[in-house]
This record gives structure tokens, C-alpha cells and sequence, in this order.
């Protein structure tokens, strides 16, 4: 029913505005320029290129809005503009999206466990700084998966990866920022 | 004794509920170990739940209508100038074939009387005058819209 209707107002949208209505597009860009923001600056830091590539995915979006098939979500479909041309800066910048640099990747088994308090209170930033080491894409999809909510079949079709890739990748990402955490802990203690 | 605990995949699948597997609850239950590692990925998922998500410094909405709004005013203009280049071309075969005519018609408008030239002009201008100020009312219109 939700989805029907998600379509349902999706085609009315996408109908005005092919009809002429531009500002209609503004709908567009206020339903989905959260998920857009969770990709692009989670995938790259530069303000200035932000601001360039998000205009960059509207226009995009804006010019090939009659090619779309409503066969997804508008909101997934923006969001696959959006991952495919950060994906092309990153490129065009030699940034690689799954390696990883300075993480570790082989468990580290520690046997003290930060107390739950202390992780609550400054867990917040020692998260998103353990969050930002990780490569572009797996810190993409930590976000899009745990603090978006998406199910795995609509991050499939914004990274074109498939199911089980995205799974794998997460799994490895959890396992990372994990053992991250547990090691700046360690250090802390020292 | 060695002790086969369970790998950092199966503790998160199990967390995340995506298999139902009995060894593996059986397994977390006794094994404090696992049991540590369960508690720190459901602390960091959690906290990853509660992070604030990210937003844009600038208002996307306005950057982005502005650009279309361009876009748009760059597309009508290469149309109309397109329009302009299409009807002197026009006005130019449509010349280029009328003129070995152009002499007979200057000669049968001589035949007729004045008032009958006069009301065939009027009528011609008439409707010409007609179609480019619908074509004029369409594009202020069209222009309207965009800059809504």
C-alpha cells in the first residue's frame, strides 16, 4: 500500500513537473536531499565539490526525469544519480572507494570492553571520527543500512552492487569500525 | 580444551536477525567471550542509529532551482533562436519558388480593383499578425512558469 502510493506520488510529481511545472522539482529535492547528503558527504569532505556534485545529481535527475521507469522509488533512483556521480569524482580524483588505509583489518581480540556508559556519552564522536577512516564506500553503506534504515534491495539498486556484495561489505565494515573502536580504547588506556 | 568461537559474521548475523540458528544462541549463551563481542556490535549499531545525519551548509533547493531555471532560460532562448533560423530559411525557399511567380501576381493584383487588394492584404496581414502574437503569448506564458 505505502509503496503503491509512493508511486502513486511519484508519477503526479514527476508528471507536473515533465508538464512544465519546475517548481515542482523542489518537492523532489527536499524528499531526497537526505538520503543525497548521506552519500555524497559521507563519500567525499571538500564543501566546494559538495556543493558542485549535488547540482550536478539534480541536474542529472532534472534531465533524464522522462527516461524514469517507475519501476523503483523516485527517492532510490535519485539516489543511484547520486552514488554513480560521487563514484565518477572519486575516480576522477584516483580515491579509491574499498581500500582501506590506516584501518585494521585483522581482528583484535580485546578483553576489556569499554562500559556501555562510556561509549554512550562519548561514543557519539569517537563513532563518526572511526566512521569517517572508513573507505568511501562501506562508510556509505554503514549509514545507508543502520542509520537510514534502507532495506539491502534498495541500497542494491543505488550502488548497483549486488545483494550479497553489500552484505559481505557490510559485514567487513562492521567488523573494521569494531575493531577501531576496541583500539582506540586500548590506546586511551595506555 | 580449544574452544571454536564464533566469527565476527555469524555474532553480526545473529544480531541482525538474519538467520535463526539455535548452535549459535545455544553458543552466546555460555561463551562470555562471544557474548562481549555481541554487546560491542549492538552498542556501535546502536550508536550508529542515534548519529545525526548529515546535511548540506547551503540550501540545496534554491541552488538547484536556479540552475534548472538557467537551464531552461538557455533551452527556450537556443528555441526561439532555432525558430528564427527556421522561419528565414522558410521565408527564403518560400521566395526562391515564388519567384517566377512573383511577376503574375503583381500583375493579376494590378487587375483587380483597389478595394479588393486592399481587403486581401488586410486579411493576410490579419492573420499573420494573429499567429505571432499567439506565438508571443505562448512564450510569455512559458516564461511565466519558470520564473514562478
Amino acid at each position: 500500500m505505502s509503496i503503491n502510493s509512493d508511486h502513486f506520488s511519484d508519477k503526479v510529481i514527476v508528471t507536473n513537473i515533465l508538464n512544465g511545472n519546475i517548481q515542482d522539482f523542489s518537492f523532489v529535492v527536499k524528499s531526497t536531499e537526505k538520503l543525497v547528503a548521506q552519500i555524497v558527504r559521507k563519500m567525499t569532505v571538500n564543501e566546494e565539490d559538495q556543493q558542485d556534485l549535488v547540482q550536478d545529481i539534480y541536474l542529472k535527475a532534472y534531465k533524464s526525469l522522462s527516461d524514469f521507469q517507475f519501476k523503483s522509488k523516485l527517492s532510490t533512483w535519485i539516489a543511484n544519480i547520486a552514488y554513480n556521480t560521487t563514484v565518477n569524482y572519486l575516480r576522477k580524483k584516483k580515491i579509491s572507494i574499498v581500500e582501506i588505509e590506516a584501518t585494521i583489518e585483522n581482528g583484535i581480540i580485546t578483553n576489556e570492553i569499554p562500559d556501555l556508559e562510556t561509549i554512550k556519552t562519548e561514543g557519539v564522536s569517537i563513532l563518526n571520527a572511526e566512521i569517517a577512516k572508513l573507505p568511501p564506500l562501506y562508510k556509505t553503506l554503514i549509514i545507508l543500512y543502520h542509520l537510514e534504515e534502507l532495506p539491502i534491495k534498495d541500497i542494491s539498486e543505488i550502488t548497483d552492487l549486488p545483494e550479497g556484495t553489500i552484505k559481505s561489505y557490510l559485514s567487513r565494515a562492521r567488523k573494521i569500525l569494531k575493531d577501531n573502536i576496541n583500539l582506540y580504547y586500548k590506546n586511551e588506556e595506555l | 580444551m580449544k574452544v571454536d568461537h564464533l566469527t565476527d559474521e555469524h555474532i553480526q548475523t545473529f544480531l541482525l536477525e538474519e538467520i535463526k540458528d539455535d548452535s549459535v544462541t545455544k553458543h552466546i549463551e555460555v561463551c562470555a567471550i562471544c557474548q562481549a563481542k555481541l554487546i560491542e556490535y549492538e552498542s556501535m549499531i546502536n550508536g550508529i542509529s542515534n548519529l545525526v545525519p548529515e546535511v548540506f551548509s547551503f540550501d540545496v533547493s534554491a541552488v538547484v532551482l536556479k540552475k534548472i531555471t538557467e537551464l531552461e532560460y538557455q533551452k527556450e532562448k537556443r528555441g526561439s533562436m532555432l525558430l528564427y533560423i527556421g522561419l528565414s530559411i522558410f521565408f527564403i525557399v518560400c521566395l526562391v519558388v515564388l519567384y517566377p511567380y512573383i511577376k503574375s501576381i503583381f500583375i493579376s493584383f494590378n487587375s483587380l480593383s483597389s478595394i479588393k487588394s486592399l481587403i486581401i492584404t488586410v486579411s493576410v496581414m490579419g492573420f499573420v499578425f494573429y499567429l505571432l502574437n499567439d506565438l508571443l503569448r505562448q512564450y510569455k506564458h512559458k516564461e511565466m512558469l519558470i520564473s514562478q
